[in-house]
């Protein structure tokens, strides 16, 4: 911009001159939104869904943009209407639609929705109004730190209600272009040269996708990255960062030292419930964890006195309310070993089949979870030895009704 | 519609385009743009107080005709009483009617007497606290016979709803804006082109600044129970700079967005944290509130001329009413009486004026001790101030206060400070260097290479650090 012009200039030239500045970091963004165009990590959310529900057997994973799991979630449940919808936290994310055979296709993991409580409440709010369909069937997924007398209730993307997909505004792009830009030269060159869907192999959409980690059209997550690593050592590793087992040791995040258990939040918990019970049946899981992780927890002062509370009654007071729980601290109940976990807390495919095969047998005769055929699932786990998944994912591929 | 949104930045360059290709012999015609413009921009928040802009214009509007049409002071002083019965009616329910429920129920509960108040909890529509004060300027200045009153209403309507400043100022005078709007408007690139710059400065003071000391700022109020005397200190000085920069970020953009459509708003901030007494502070923070409180209540009491007891009164009444125009909360009151409190020793002394028209270090590229050390002091004093704006209650504030002076400094670990102390700090320096200038990008006289290093530098700096999801402008909420 020169300040030879003169005063009488119009202001057209003005416009010219922004739009020559403009130019340049404009082609800066472009050259940076582009190849997470191509990677798919720039595609709406409903575009995913679209392509998702018509049978495309897409694995989907966004980095640099917002994964906004209450938009891709909240936009599968809508368009499915399934009878059955799994909610929680990513501890619920290893329930497959084909563990729910024969009403596989009936069935959707909507695992990632709720961070906290008020995301429950939030999710029963949003059924009242018909803005959520209400299914059959709700599995309820609820996490031990939801229910402390300090859990943080800040409202997360659920509870705000938030439904703009970030790749629908500019600042979305600018934020994404920003984490691609420092995200440094392998990954762009990942993103650049990423491998275009051929319609039959797991698809990758979105950067984090291309590592083999992303949502599958059922809802559940594949964590692609540790099967690789567990492929070649055979071994559990509590793989995330800080390690789960570390932090009940040093009583940090989760395992925060809490007073005691929140009997109002418990009050809360069981009044959300009772709302989604108004409209459908709801069972309730209570995620185990590795054993080296509940071994700690039950041995660390400010840590173990929660613990031992939080099991010992959160699931009497629910099933007092009348609801069917799966509560264990670990996957001894179905005699599983810590490799069957991808993490401390994160239970495998084979341990939340047996989770599925316990809510089964408690529910009641007339239930809708009662169609799911257990011979099936039995087959299912002894189809393959793996200890974390037991449905091959290259022939699962869930088609919308 | 926020400046820092996607949809401003699409906003501003169609009704740019717009208002400049109408026919600019005739201002009517930019007017009614300028109209249509401002409601959108207005309704973009909700569109459901648009009424209240239109009913207070129409209001006034009727008003100063009324008052160009009556010669009876009677008539005229019961016009005027209409205009101010509306428009501080409107913010009196608005913003103040639970407040003064809740303290007569404070009040009773004192005297054991039991009340439960009916709250409305009413939304407190964007801006009334601004667009009142406005059309307030109107019907004053009619009813003095400063300006006469304009028959004009779609220029009226443009004044009252001028997009740019309708929702957190500056608070414009009917003497000085709505000529403006009743005669042609050339295009004036060097100005617009100033004008652009500024709307950047602003961007990088609320995006890169504000926006980035904030969360700093909330963790330090938040939890400063179990922090020392440090974090306080630090937080207490972070804040300074974000309402700084958050408010004056705004006023640059409103000052900027203005004068690409050919328009001239009073400066609002004048670099007051380079103050060096309270009496200089008051000349540069939040001008055209000050300004307006001085010539609308405190002359009308009789200012300066008044003896010095009903002087005092004055200046009192128009700090304790500064701070409470801000919120329904006491904490806000007692935010103005101690500049209040502080003023009134600089008048007492006649030494109120002593630095008007001057700027600290003039001519120079650092104070000098003894100005420094004035600068300093006054910073400390609007800092302790600061507390109580920031503050949920007084017991919050008494309570801040007491840790942030009695607990050890250094104790805890002040690192995650650093980066949001840098950026106070480049800003600061920035506009240091730049005091003798309205903005910190007035640069029109640099070279080319420097003039275009620096806007891209300033765009990256937006791009790469600067907080790119829209958090709302703090004095949306007065």
């Amino acid at each position: 911009m020169s300040s030879s012009s003169t005063s009488s200039s119009s202001p057209w030239q003005l416009l010219v001159a922004v739009a020559r500045f403009a130019a340049l970091p404009g082609l800066l963004l472009a050259a940076l939104v582009l190849p997470m165009w191509w990677c798919g990590d720039a595609l709406p959310i409903a575009t995913v869904v679209d392509r998702q529900l018509g049978g495309e057997p897409i694995l989907y994973g966004r980095k640099y943009y917002g994964q906004q799991l209450n938009v891709y979630k909240s936009q599968h449940l809508r368009r499915r209407k399934p009878t059955i919808a799994i909610v929680g936290s990513s501890r619920v994310m290893q329930f497959r639609a084909k563990m729910f055979a024969p009403i596989d296709e009936e069935t959707y993991n909507a695992g990632g929705l709720l961070q906290g409580l008020a995301d429950l409440e939030a999710l029963a709010t949003l059924v009242e109004q018909g803005n959520v369909p209400a299914p059959k069937v709700w599995i309820a997924g609820i996490d031990f730190w939801w229910l402390k007398q300090n859990a943080d209730d800040r409202p997360t993307w659920l509870s705000a209600h938030d439904e703009r997909d970030e790749v629908m505004h500019g600042a979305g792009h600018l934020l994404a272009a920003r984490r691609f830009a420092l995200a440094g030269p392998a990954e762009w060159k990942s993103a650049m040269f990423a491998s275009r869907c051929d319609g039959v192999k797991l698809c990758p959409v979105g950067a984090y996708a291309l590592t083999g980690d992303g949502f599958r059209a059922d809802g559940s997550w594949r964590y692609g990255q540790f099967l690789e690593e567990f492929g070649r050592t055979r071994t559990y590793r509590d793989r995330e960062t800080p390690p789960i087992e570390e932090r009940a040791r040093h009583r940090t995040r989760q395992f925060a030292p809490a007073p005691g258990l929140d009997s109002a939040r418990v009050a809360r918990l069981g009044a959300a419930l009772e709302r989604l019970k108004a409209r459908s049946e709801v069972f309730v899981v209570l995620p185990p964890h590795a054993s080296p992780v509940a071994a700690v927890a039950r041995q660390t002062d400010g840590v173990s006195a929660y613990w031992d509370e939080y099991y010992a009654e959160v699931p009497e007071v629910l099933r007092a309310q009348g609801f069917t729980v799966s509560a264990h601290e670990t996957a001894a109940f179905c005699e599983m070993a810590d490799e069957a976990f991808f993490d401390g807390m994160h239970p495998g495919e084979r341990v939340i089949s047996h989770v599925l095969e316990e809510l089964h047998m408690q529910a009641p005769a007339e239930s809708a979870l009662r169609t799911v055929d257990l011979e099936g699932l039995a087959m299912l786990r002894a189809s393959t030895d793996h200890p974390l998944v037991i449905v091959d994912d290259e022939a699962a591929s869930a088609r919308a009704p | 519609m926020q400046f820092n949104s996607l949809a401003f930045a699409v906003f501003l360059p169609v009704v740019f385009v717009l208002y400049w290709m109408a026919d600019r012999k005739r201002p009517d015609a930019q007017n009614a743009i300028v109209v249509i413009a401002s409601y959108v921009f207005y309704g973009w928040w909700d569109s459901r107080f648009l009424a209240l802009i239109v009913a207070s214009t129409a209001a006034d509007y009727c008003v100063g005709l009324g008052l160009g049409r009556a010669s009876k002071k009677r008539t005229r002083q019961l016009l005027l009483g209409l205009s101010l019965a509306c428009n501080l009616g409107l913010l009196g329910f608005f913003k103040y009617y639970d407040f003064f429920l809740l303290s007569a129920q404070s009040a009773l509960d004192a005297f054991g007497i039991q009340y439960v108040p009916q709250l409305l909890r009413v939304i407190l529509p964007v801006g009334i606290s601004f667009y009142t004060f406005q059309t307030l300027s109107y019907s004053i200045d009619v009813y003095r016979k400063q300006i006469e009153p304009t028959r004009d209403f779609v220029a009226f309507a443009a004044y009252v709803s001028f997009f740019p400043q309708l929702v957190a100022g500056p608070i414009e005078r009917a003497h000085s804006l709505l000529p403006q709007f009743l005669v042609r408007r050339t295009f004036d690139v060097e100005k617009a082109k100033d004008g652009l710059r500024q709307i950047a400065w602003g961007l990088v003071k609320k995006m890169v600044v504000a926006d980035r000391v904030a969360a700093s700022v909330d963790h330090v109020f938040a939890n400063y129970a179990s922090l020392d005397g440090g974090h306080a200190a630090i937080g207490t000085f972070l804040f300074a700079v974000q309402i700084y920069c958050d408010f004056s970020g705004y006023s640059d953009i409103a000052i900027g967005t203005s004068r690409l459509l050919g328009f001239d708003l009073m400066r609002n901030f004048a670099y007051p944290y380079f103050s060096r007494d309270i009496s200089e502070f008051w000349s540069r923070w939040h001008i055209s509130l000050s300004g307006w409180f001085r010539d609308y209540l405190y002359i009308p009491l009789g200012g300066g001329r008044a003896g010095r007891w009903s002087r005092l009164r004055n200046v009192m009444a128009v700090f304790l009413l500064s701070g409470f125009w801000h919120g329904a909360n006491w904490t806000f009151v007692i935010w103005g009486l101690i500049h209040g409190l502080a003023y009134i020793p600089l008048v007492l002394l006649g030494r109120h004026r002593r630095y008007k028209g001057s700027v600290a270090a003039e001519g120079r590229l650092l104070p000098r001790p003894a100005e420094a050390f004035a600068m300093l002091r006054t910073f400390a004093l609007v800092l302790v101030a600061w507390v109580f704006f920031r503050a949920d209650s007084l017991a919050h504030a008494f309570d801040f206060l007491s840790h942030a002076l009695s607990r050890p400094w250094g104790a805890g670990d002040t690192g995650r400070y650093a980066a949001p102390l840098l950026v106070s700090a480049i800003m600061l320096t920035a506009e240091w260097a730049q005091r003798a200038h309205p903005h910190a990008l007035a640069i029109a006289g640099w070279p080319g290479w420097a003039r275009r290093a620096t806007y891209y530098g300033v765009v990256l700096g937006i791009v790469a650090i600067g907080n790119l999801q829209h958090v709302q402008f703090i004095y949306f909420q007065f």
